[in-house]
């Protein structure tokens, strides 16, 4: 039985927004999300000191007006530091999970909506990638093609597409049998214009809320990277090879270490606090409410 | 039972409702008038509201009714119309943002209108029984029907597992479960819809309760299950001296066992009272609407356009002053859009909100009048199926079940055929196969063997196989309107692509084509660039009929075009699909398990089960005796919402087998109640063709041994 009065589309995006906005948390997240996002666009802009700029007598020094975060050991200031890096962290997450989507995208239609060996085929090499330690993986991938932007962006994607492509999947075996497709087929419409015309579309919004969350996990990723010298190489600005160099001197000088550490937990969070407030706008039924 | 000292009597004037009053909390006949039933539950001005995200909604504003003992009180009314929200509310079960906001509610005697949530939750389990719609999504799988059962009289009897385990076997034998001792120690999925709904029923049962609240117990029931099961309903009030609130859509299962009823509409009772009375006079214009857009068995009737009630249920943000109903009644005056209605006394204990009621069925009776579309006659035939199979082989490995079963025939050498411009109605239970047959036709699916044939050229057995030209000529409308139309694309784009593909027509003249498509099946042009999210479910399965048309094609396949929708905007579809064929002149192959629809669009009838077809012909033969023993069970399993009626009942045992049975004979055998020996189950019926007709019956039966058992399924005593 459905003659329910219809929803009004003006309203929609109201009511999409005032989701978004009741959401305390979901609004915490986004702001400080979007002041990374911005210091990733023009941080080399407004660091109150050049990245590399060293000043040996003042190596160490504490956080003071001039230094909000002091110096490292070589007397670089550690928040424009850490304001420059933020370019790299958002630029290799996001290119990663951005291929990661488009690949897990083409590869989750085509098994979904084909069916078959291929389908069997993809979905089992996606779960031999998934069932290895992501961290492992990089590592061995990284020391094996040099810690290059493309190997890094690279291997985010290897590593995210099979999650997009079973997600895409999933939909898509959902999807291809609605009436609306059956209608298509009837039509005698080809696979291309299907799957990409009537199928993809509607598969959008679930990867958007995937690819947020992947998003927060690959920042996570990079950093760890960065830890292990495989990531952003020096002199360019890395939080992760910012806390391995600090770690020699984490008693005396705590602040080198735990200022990038902070703004790694804080962009996590606050990436995980905004893909949960986009996942409820888009998606109010799975989410918890 | 309930304390005593807190025990209201509400006396008369409180309005509403069947007029009872409240009576003692004993036997019936205490407090009240000599001979009257005490009353359960009175719900007193009730009003309920949600808390959504868009707002503030009141579902349900100023309701008042009661419901006696040993009385069934059906709430009938359209989707949106708060009946569910009403019911629930008035035993205080409702989601979490839903709040009371006014009136009272006394239940035995006792106002539970604050009383605490555990309070609440005492009185659920020992006085109130609650069936829900879905059956299997009432039981949980992965617990023995007995032990699930019992649980109920374990926490509110107090009865220890073995002594609870047998009063659940002892009742569920009281709702005339065969063999409960065996179904006890079954799991829900080894069950069928029609056993499980039993099962629930059972539960609410145990602890005898007072009221018994039922939520369209046999919507996802076939017909002649839900026969079964309303039998069971009718059967309790007298056996268990309980009173029956019953929440439904159905106004025919209402006739059949209701004896009072109560009309919703957009959150307020439009007419109450006893259910023959309002049934043979009602007096409230939504009421007669609703009635009337209702097809009948009758062969006067068939093929005319039905009443239908334009327009659609106001959202409940912006409810309409005065009467709600106002906007969509044929006879508002400026009136009834100012003040506010009042119920008003008909007659005694009719209660009606229309202070025009005393116009209101003649001025219906001038609307009513039908137009007809009678079929072309003597066309040649447009669509034939002949000997059509579509066989499964049955999934094989270690692990799934079905290894070493045999083919499951799903579609059993079916013939049929179609004339131009006529409609072939294809009735039958789920897993007859009628979708196969559709799907068959279109081919999504490519049959096992036979062939589909298009004014006598065979076509291409797969979709992938047939050119343009021949795609064009068979399109098809789809069941649930909602799947139906991608979410992404606008109206005109879904109307667009046949045209596109199938036309030469230019962008404007496209667009052009567009506007007059939308104009034919009466949507405004304003719906041009809207998406189907903005649509009600009659619009957007307009949308789908329109899509339909927009190939110009000479066959119409219908999956359930109705079943998902409105009595009143059936009613409406079912016009529009009349005048429709009338106008391009496309055979229609219509699918459905509501025969009065069928009945009533349909010039050819074909009864499926389990894959073939029992009888075939035309209408007014298919539907008269002699009947195929099949036909004739379905037929008395329809509820007729003509209280003076009386149906021959005929009952069907079990459930239906699964189609991979081996049947050399008869596939109704084992159920069939005419059933006469082995040739039934062994040797395949014979067609025997009815005299004067084309009409088929695969029995083994001779017409004229049917001709003299049976009857029609409805005589009029009144």
């Amino acid at each position: 039985m459905s003659d329910s009065p219809p929803k009004l589309s003006a309203s929609k995006k109201k009511i999409l927004y005032r989701r978004f906005v009741s959401n305390p948390l979901a609004l915490f997240g986004a702001i400080f999300f979007l002041f990374f996002f911005l210091m990733a666009l023009i941080g080399d802009k407004v660091a109150p000191y050049p990245f590399d700029a060293q000043a040996i007598a003042d190596r160490l020094e504490g956080p003071s007006y001039e230094h909000f975060c002091g110096t490292d050991q070589f007397g670089r200031d550690v928040f424009s530091r850490i304001i420059v890096g933020t370019r790299s962290v958002f630029f290799l997450g996001g290119a990663g999970t951005m291929a990661a989507a488009f690949f897990g995208l083409i590869l989750g239609l085509a098994a979904g909506y084909y069916g078959g060996l291929f389908d069997e085929l993809a979905m089992r090499v996606c779960d031999g990638v998934m069932s290895l330690p992501s961290l492992l993986l990089a590592l061995v991938f990284i020391s094996l093609s040099g810690p290059s932007t493309l190997n890094l962006v690279m291997i985010i994607s290897i590593l995210y597409t099979p999650i997009m492509a079973r997600v895409v999947r999933s939909l898509t075996l959902e999807i291809k049998n609605l009436a609306y497709v059956e209608a298509a087929r009837i039509r005698g419409e080809s696979a291309p214009y299907i799957i990409f015309v009537e199928i993809m579309p509607n598969t959008l919004p679930p990867v958007f809320v995937e690819m947020s969350m992947r998003f927060s996990y690959s920042i996570f990723l990079v950093a760890s990277l960065g830890f292990l010298g495989l990531g952003v190489q020096p002199p360019s600005p890395d939080w992760g090879m910012q806390i391995n160099e600090a770690r020699g001197f984490l008693t005396y000088a705590p602040w080198v270490l735990l200022c990038p550490a902070a703004s790694i937990a804080v962009l996590v969070v606050s990436t995980s606090l905004f893909s949960d407030g986009i996942r409820n706008m888009l998606q109010p039924s799975t989410g918890k409410r | 039972m309930t304390d005593r000292a807190n025990m209201t009597d509400i006396g008369e004037g409180t309005g509403g409702g069947t007029g009872a009053r409240a009576g003692g909390d004993g036997a019936a006949g205490l407090g009240g008038k000599p001979g009257e039933r005490e009353t359960i539950i009175r719900i007193d001005k009730l009003s309920i509201g949600y808390e959504t995200e868009s707002g503030y909604v009141k579902s349900v504003r100023g309701v008042s009714l009661g419901v006696r003992r040993r009385e069934s009180f059906g709430l009938v009314g359209e989707s949106g119309s708060g009946k569910s929200t009403l019911a629930l509310g008035s035993i205080r079960y409702l989601a979490a943002n839903g709040r009371v906001t006014g009136g009272s509610i006394n239940f035995m005697g006792r106002d539970i209108t604050t009383l605490g949530r555990a309070q609440m939750s005492k009185l659920w389990g020992r006085h109130i029984g609650m069936v829900y719609q879905n059956p299997s999504l009432a039981l949980n799988p992965s617990i023995k029907i007995g032990r699930q059962i019992a649980e109920s009289a374990q926490i509110h009897q107090g009865l220890d597992k073995k002594a609870s385990f047998r009063k659940a076997v002892e009742t569920m034998g009281r709702v005339s479960m065969p063999d409960p001792e065996y179904v006890a120690g079954l799991y829900p999925h080894q069950l069928s819809g029609g056993m499980l709904q039993r099962c629930v029923i059972t539960m609410a049962l145990l602890n005898t309760p007072s009221l018994l609240v039922m939520d369209e117990p046999t919507t996802a029931l076939d017909v002649t299950t839900q026969a079964v099961v309303l039998d069971l309903v009718a059967s309790l009030k007298k056996d268990y001296d309980s009173a029956v609130f019953y929440i439904t859509h159905d106004l025919a299962v209402v006739a059949r066992i209701c004896d009072s009823i109560g009309v919703m509409y957009a959150g307020e009772l439009m007419e109450s009272g006893p259910a023959a009375e309002i049934f043979r006079a009602p007096r409230h214009p939504y009421t007669l609407s609703l009635l009337n857009s209702i097809p009948k068995f009758e062969e006067e009737g068939r093929k005319k356009s039905l009443r239908g009630i334009d327009g659609m249920i106001p959202s409940l943000r912006e409810l309409p002053r005065g009467c709600v109903f106002s906007p969509r009644c044929f006879m508002a005056v400026d009136e009834c859009r100012l003040r506010a209605i009042e119920m008003e006394e008909t007659a005694p204990g009719h209660l009606t909100a229309c202070h025009r009621w005393r116009l209101a069925e003649e001025m219906e009776r001038e609307i009513r009048k039908g137009k007809s579309y009678p079929a072309p006659e003597g066309t040649p035939v447009s669509l034939s199926v002949d000997k059509l199979s579509k066989h499964y082989a049955p999934v094989r490995g270690a692990l799934r079940r079905g290894a070493g079963k045999s083919l499951i025939k799903a579609l059993n050498s079916v013939t049929l055929s179609v004339p131009k411009g006529c409609t072939l109605g294809v009735v039958g239970e789920s897993g007859c196969g009628k979708t196969t047959l559709l799907r068959s036709i279109t081919g999504l699916l490519e049959p096992t063997s036979g062939e589909v044939a298009l004014d006598s050229q065979g076509l291409p057995a797969s979709v992938g196989g047939r050119p343009r030209s021949l795609l064009r000529r068979i399109q098809m409308v789809f069941q649930n309107p909602d799947a139906s139309l991608n979410p992404n694309q606008t109206v005109a784009k879904c109307i667009e692509r046949p045209l596109k593909i199938f036309s030469d027509l230019s962008r404007a003249g496209r667009r052009e084509k567009i506007l007059e498509i939308l104009e034919s099946v009466n949507l405004p042009s304003a719906y041009y660039n809207r998406l189907p999210g903005e649509l009600s479910g009659g619009e957007l399965q307009r949308v789908g009929i329109a899509r339909a048309f927009a190939a110009e094609p000479d066959v119409i396949l219908l999956d359930e075009p109705l079943s998902a929708l409105d009595v009143s905007v059936q009613a409406t579809l079912v016009n529009l699909l009349l005048e429709l064929q009338v106008k391009n002149q496309p055979s229609y192959l219509f699918i459905s398990h509501d025969l009065a629809a069928v009945h009533h669009i349909s010039d050819l009838i074909a009864v499926m089960y389990l894959g073939r077809v029992v009888e075939f012909g035309k209408s007014e033969a298919v539907f008269k005796p002699p009947f195929h023993p099949y036909t004739e069970a379905l037929l008395s399993a329809v509820p007729n919402p003509d209280p003076d009626a009386e149906q021959v009942s005929v009952r069907l045992e079990g459930s239906v087998p699964s189609p991979s049975s081996v049947v050399a004979g008869c596939a109704f055998h084992s159920r069939c109640p005419r059933v006469r020996g082995p040739e039934c189950s062994d040797v395949s019926p014979p067609a025997r063709r009815l005299p004067g007709s084309d009409a088929v019956i695969f029995c083994h039966i001779p017409l004229e041994e049917l001709s003299a058992v049976q009857s029609s399924p409805y005589h009029r005593t009144g």
